[in-house]
C-alpha cells in the first residue's frame, strides 16, 4: 500500500509575524510544519510499522527541503517534491488539483494530510483534494487502523461518542491527531537525513484552480462573558468564591 | 613434610580456575569498542602510583580511607608471607627470613584491626552510602582475608611450639604458641598442626584466588589499569560515542575501558553518597547504575539467556533513571577508581533521544531548541529584547570590532528573573568603559545542556551555527554570564572551530576590579555571606578563586558551605534536568543547599554566579518560607548592595 502523505508550511505564529497591507507578509513570515500534517505523518508511519506500507511524503517545493527530509528522519520512505510555481500564500482550495495529480502519480492508495491548516481561510486540503480525485473521503480521523485489508479509520465526536469506519481505497483522510504524539526526530537522525536523504522532484500539468474567495474582513470574536479577577489578598479571595457558589447555586445557607 | 607436588599441583589448579573465571569475564572486552589510551605512558604510571601512595581519594572518606590504607600496606607485607609458604615446600631447608618476619607479625595484626574497624565501620556504624552494596560479597572477603592471616599466624605459632624454642622475630605467633603449648601433648601433634595450618593457610589463600574475580574485590586485579587509563580530557569535554556514530545499545557494545569501570567498582558508595539525585529520592544511584551495568556484563560474559539483548537505556538502567542524573560530576569527583560515570549516562540518554523516548515536556524543550535556537520558545529576533531597558546601546559584535563578545545564554536573555542581572552586568562593563558586543539574533543556545541531554546531532548544529556566528565578528575575547555555556564554549567548542579564549564574568570584573578599570565602593561592611559554586563552574572547569576574590573586595564576610569548591552540592538544574519534571521524592537538591546555607547561621546573602542558579534558589528560599532570612545575589548584585 502507497500512502501518500500531504505535508504544508505555515505561517509559525510563535514567531513575530509583520504585516503588509493590512495582510499577512509572507514573505517575512517565518514558516514551520502545520501541526495537524504533522498528526497525518505520525499516523502514516505508525500503519507502515503496524501493517506495512510504503510511506511517501509529498510537498510544494515552496515548503523547503527539510520538512521532507524530516519526514524522512521520522520514518517516510521516500520524499517528493512538487515542482510547479505556488505563491506562498495559495489557499488548499488552488493547490487541491496539484496535490490530486500528484498523488495518481504516486500511486496513491491512501492520501494523509492534516484535517485542517491555519494559513488560509479555507485551509481544508483533504476535501478539496478528495473531490478533485473523486476518490471518499473521512475528516476528523484520530486513528487509520491499517492491519486489517480495508483500513479502519477512527473519528471522534462530541460526548464521547467515536466511530470506527471501514474505508474502501482509493481513499482521502483528513487526521485531526495521531494517536501518539509526532515523534521526536534527533538532531542525529536529521542529520543523517539531510546527508543521506534523496528528494524527488516531481512535475505536474496541472494548473492551480482558479481563487475561491477574497478576505474581506477580519473581525475579532464577539465578546459574550467578561472574566473578573479575584483580588489578592487570599481572605478576600476566599469571600469572592464563597459569593461565587452562592451565586451559582452551587453551596446554599450562610457561612458555616 | 610439606609435598611440593601436590601444592604445585592444588596451585596449578586454583590458578586455573581464577584465570578460567577472570577470563570468561574479562572476554567481552576484547570485542568492546576501541578506548585505548596510549598517550603518556610515564605521566600516567606517575598519577597511579599517586593516586595508590597517597590515598588522595580514599582518604575524603577518613575512616574508609584509614581502613583501606592499612589493608593495603598489610596485604603487600603479607605477600612476602605467602612467598614464604611456597619457599618452604620447594626448597625443604628453607628457614624463613628472619629480617622480615616481625614485620609481618605486625602485618597481621594490622590486618586483622583494619578488618575489625571495616565490619565495625559496615556492621555498626553502616554509613548509608553501602545501600545497594552486596554485604554478603563485602563479608565474604573480609572473612577470606582473616583466614588467610590467622592461619598464617597460627602455622607459625604451631611452628615454635614443635621447634621448642621462641623466636623473638615472631612476638605475636610467640605469644599465641605460649598460649598453645598446654594443649599440644607431644611435638609431632604440634608439627601435625603446623602442617593442618600450613594447608589451611595455603587453602585460604587459593580459596581467595578462585572467589576474587566474581567478586567486587576484582578491582583489586583491575583497578590498576582501570585508574591508569582514566579519562584525561577535560571534565567538560563529552566524549562522542566511540568511534562508532551510533551510541551504544547494548552491553557489548560499550568501549572496552567502559567494560572495565564496571568490574572496577568496589561498591563503595561514595559516588552515591554525593549525588543530589541520590538524594532527593530520584530512581538513580550511581553507583547501583554501575553495578546493574556489571551485572548485564557478567550475566553476558557467563552465557544467560537473552542478557545481551537486553537494551541498556530502558532496559538495563530505566529510562527514569537515566533522565534523573543532572551531570553535575560529583560522582566521577568522588570514585577513587575514576570510574566514568557521566559518559556512560549520557550515552544512554544518547540512545533515549534517538528513540524519541522522553517525556513530553522534554520533548517540546528540544522541539523548541530545533525550531528557535532556545528553549523559552522565543523567536530569534526578540534575543537582544533585555538591552531595550538599557540606557545606552549595546553594539552588535557582528557588524563592528570590540574587545568583548558577549555570548549572553538563553535564561539571562530571556527569564525575566535573570535579564535584570544581565543588565547589571552591562552597567557594570558600560561604566567600565569596556568595549563589548552581542550576537544579536544570530546567538543561539550554546548546546550544552542539549549535548547532555543526549541530543548530539542538535548539538551539533546548534554549535556549527554559533561558530560560524562568532567567527564573523572581531572581537577579542568572549565572556559569558553563564557556566554551562561557559564549559561548551571553552571545551567542546574548539574541536568544532572555535579560537577564543572564554572567561566568566566574575573573572572579568574581577581583572577590571585589580586593574583599577571598575571602579566600586566596599558595599558589603562585614555582611556575612556565601558562595555556591556551581557545577560547570567549579567542578566543570576549577574557576573557584574569582568569585570569592570579589565578594572580599568588596567588603563581604565570605562563609564557604561545608560542600565547596570541588564538593560543592549541584542545585538540581543541570544536565537538562531544568526542563524536566521534578519527580523529587525526598528534599529537592535546591532545597538542601539553602538549608546548608541557613545552618552557617546569619548568613543574610546566598551569592551565585549562574542564572539557572538565580531561578532554582529563588524558587528553593519560596519553597521552604526562608524569604525573611535569606536572599539570593548574583555576583553583579553585589555591587549595589549596601
Ligand atoms: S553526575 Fe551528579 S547527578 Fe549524575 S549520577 Fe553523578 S552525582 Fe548523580
Ligand atoms: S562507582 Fe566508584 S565511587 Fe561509586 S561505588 Fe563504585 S567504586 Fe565506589
Amino acid at each position: 500500500m502507497n500512502i501518500v502523505v500531504i505535508l504544508q508550511t505555515v505561517p509559525d505564529s510563535a514567531e513575530e509575524l509583520t504585516l503588509a497591507d493590512g495582510v499577512l507578509d509572507w514573505d517575512e513570515a517565518p514558516l514551520r510544519l502545520n501541526e495537524f500534517d504533522d498528526h497525518a505523518l505520525e499516523e502514516a508511519v505508525l500503519a507502515k510499522e503496524e501493517a506495512g506500507a510504503t510511506v511517501i511524503a509529498l510537498a510544494l517545493e515552496s515548503a523547503g527541503d527539510r520538512v521532507l527530509q524530516t519526514a524522512v528522519a521520522r520514518g517516510a520512505d521516500r520524499a517528493v517534491k512538487l515542482i510547479k510555481e505556488v505563491p506562498l500564500d495559495a489557499s488548499a482550495r488552488m493547490v487541491a488539483p496539484l496535490m490530486a495529480e500528484a498523488a495518481r502519480k504516486l500511486g496513491a492508495d491512501l492520501v494523509v494530510t492534516g484535517v485542517q491548516a491555519p494559513g488560509d481561510i479555507f485551509g481544508q486540503l483533504a476535501p478539496f483534494t478528495a473531490a478533485e480525485l473523486a476518490w471518499p473521503l473521512l475528516g476528523g480521523a484520530v486513528g487509520i487502523d491499517c492491519s486489517a485489508d480495508a483500513p479502519i479509520v477512527a473519528q471522534e465526536f462530541g460526548g464521547g461518542r467515536s466511530a470506527q469506519i471501514s474505508v474502501t481505497l482509493p481513499a482521502v483522510v483528513g487526521v485531526q491527531a495521531a494517536r501518539r504524539p509526532p515523534r521526536y526526530v534527533s538532531g542525529s537522525k536529521l542529520r543523517q537525513a539531510v546527508q543521506s536523504a534523496s528528494i524527488e522532484k516531481l512535475d505536474v500539468a496541472a494548473e492551480l484552480a482558479d481563487e475561491p474567495g477574497k478576505l474581506v474582513t477580519l473581525h475579532s470574536p464577539h465578546k459574550t462573558t467578561a472574566i473578573s479577577f479575584l483580588d489578592d489578598d487570599p481572605v478576600t479571595a476566599v469571600d469572592q468564591i464563597v459569593e461565587i457558589f452562592r451565586q451559582r447555586g452551587i453551596v446554599g445557607g450562610g457561612r458555616g | 613434610m610439606i609435598s611440593a607436588l601436590s601444592l604445585a599441583l592444588v596451585t596449578l589448579l586454583a590458578a586455573g580456575a581464577a584465570a578460567w573465571r577472570a577470563s570468561i569475564r574479562l572476554r567481552p572486552l576484547l570485542s568492546g569498542r576501541p578506548s585505548l589510551r596510549k598517550d603518556v605512558p610515564v605521566r600516567r604510571a606517575g598519577f597511579l602510583l599517586r593516586e595508590i601512595g597517597l590515598h588522595r581519594r580514599l582518604l575524603r572518606f577518613r575512616l574508609s580511607g584509614i581502613i583501606h590504607a592499612a589493608i593495603l600496606v598489610a596485604f603487600v607485607i603479607l605477600l612476602s608471607g605467602i612467598l614464604q609458604a611456597y619457599s618452604k615446600a620447594f626448597f625443604p631447608d628453607f628457614r624463613g627470613w628472619d629480617a622480615i618476619a616481625v614485620v609481618q607479625d605486625l602485618a597481621a595484626i594490622l590486618m586483622l584491626s583494619a578488618i575489625g574497624l571495616a565490619l565495625y565501620n559496615r556492621l555498626v556504624l553502616r554509613p548509608a552510602r553501602f545501600k545497594g552494596s552486596n554485604k554478603r560479597d563485602a563479608l565474604v572477603i573480609l572473612g577470606m582475608i582473616s583466614l588467610i592471616v590467622l592461619t598464617m599466624e597460627l602455622e607459625f605459632a604451631f611452628h615454635i611450639i614443635a621447634d621448642g624454642q621462641n623466636s623473638p622475630y615472631r612476638p605475636v605467633a610467640g605469644l599465641l604458641a605460649t598460649g598453645l603449648t598446654p594443649l599440644m601433648p607431644s611435638v609431632s601433634a604440634a608439627q601435625i598442626a603446623e602442617q593442618v595450618f600450613y594447608w589451611a593457610h595455603i587453602a585460604s589463600i587459593l580459596g581467595f584466588l578462585v572467589y576474587l574475580p566474581g567478586s567486587k574485590h576484582f578491582h583489586m586485579v583491575v583497578g590498576f589499569p582501570n585508574v591508569y587509563l582514566r579519562s584525561r580530557e577535560p571534565r567538560g569535554r563529552l566524549p562522542t560515542s566511540g568511534a562508532e556514530p551510533a551510541p551504544p545499545t547494548r552491553i557489548t557494545e560499550l568501549p572496552w575501558k567502559g567494560m572495565l569501570d564496571l568490574y572496577s567498582c568496589t561498591e563503595c558508595g561514595r559516588c552515591q553518597s554525593v549525588c543530589p539525585a541520590y538524594a532527593a529520592g530520584l530512581p538513580l544511584s550511581p553507583k547501583t547504575l554501575i553495578m546493574d551495568l556489571r551485572n548485564n556484563l557478567v550475566d553476558t560474559a557467563l552465557g544467560t539467556p537473552a542478557a545481551a539483548t537486553i537494551p541498556l537505556a530502558g532496559g538495563v538502567i530505566s529510562a527514569e533513571t537515566l533522565w534523573a542524573c543532572t551531570t553535575c560530576m560529583a560522582c566521577m569527583q568522588e570514585c577513587p577508581l575514576h570510574i566514568e560515570h557521566v559518559p556512560r549516562i549520557v550515552d544512554m540518554r544518547r540512545a533515549l533521544v534517538d528513540e524519541g523516548e522522553m517525556s513530553p515536556l522534554l520533548q517540546a524543550t528540544l522541539v523548541n531548541f530545533q525550531k528557535y535556537g532556545n528553549s523559552f520558545k522565543k523567536p530569534a529576533r526578540q534575543r537582544p529584547a533585555w538591552t531595550k531597558e538599557l540606557p545606552f546601546q549595546v553594539p552588535d559584535a557582528r557588524d563592528e570590532p570590540v574587545e568583548y563578545l558577549w555570548y549572553v545564554g538563553d535564561y539571562a536573555s530571556f527569564h525575566p528573573l535573570v535579564a535584570e542581572r544581565t543588565r547589571n552586568v552591562a552597567k557594570l562593563l558600560h561604566q567600565a568603559g569596556v568595549s563589548f558586543g552581542i550576537l544579536y539574533d544570530r546567538e543561539k543556545n550554546s548546546g550544552n545542556d542539549v549535548r547532555r541531554i543526549g541530543e548530539e546531532g542538535l548539538f551539533q548544529d546548534l554549535a556549527e551555527e554559533n561558530i560560524a556566528a562568532i567567527n564573523e565578528c572581531d572581537a577579542q575575547r568572549i565572556f559569558t554570564t553563564d557556566p554551562h555555556t561557559l564549559n561548551t564554549l571553552v571545551n567542546e567548542y574548539p574541536a568544532l572551530g572555535l579560537r577564543k579564549d572564554v572567561v566568566h564574568h566574575t573573572q572579568l570584573l574581577h581583572e577590571l576590579m585589580r586593574d583599577g578599570r571598575l571602579r566600586f565602593r566596599p558595599t558589603g561592611t562585614g555582611q556575612r555571606v556565601t558562595y555556591h559554586d556551581p557545577c560547570y563552574l567549579g567542578r566543570y572547569n576549577g574557576r573557584y578563586d574569582a568569585p570569592r576574590a570579589i565578594i572580599r573586595d568588596l567588603g563581604f564576610d565570605l562563609h564557604d558551605m561545608p560542600r565547596c569548591r570541588e564538593k560543592s552540592f549541584c542545585c538540581g538544574a543541570g544536565g537538562g534536568r531544568i526542563f524536566m519534571e521534578d519527580e523529587s521524592t525526598l528534599e529537592r537538591p535546591s532545597e538542601n543547599r539553602i538549608r546548608e546555607a541557613l545552618a552557617l547561621g546569619d548568613i543574610s546573602l546566598f551569592v551565585v554566579a549562574c542564572p539557572k542558579d538565580i531561578v532554582m534558589y529563588t524558587a528553593a528560599i519560596e519553597n521552604i518560607n526562608a524569604s525573611d532570612k535569606i536572599k539570593v545575589k548574583e555576583i553583579s548584585d553585589l555591587f549595589a548592595v549596601v
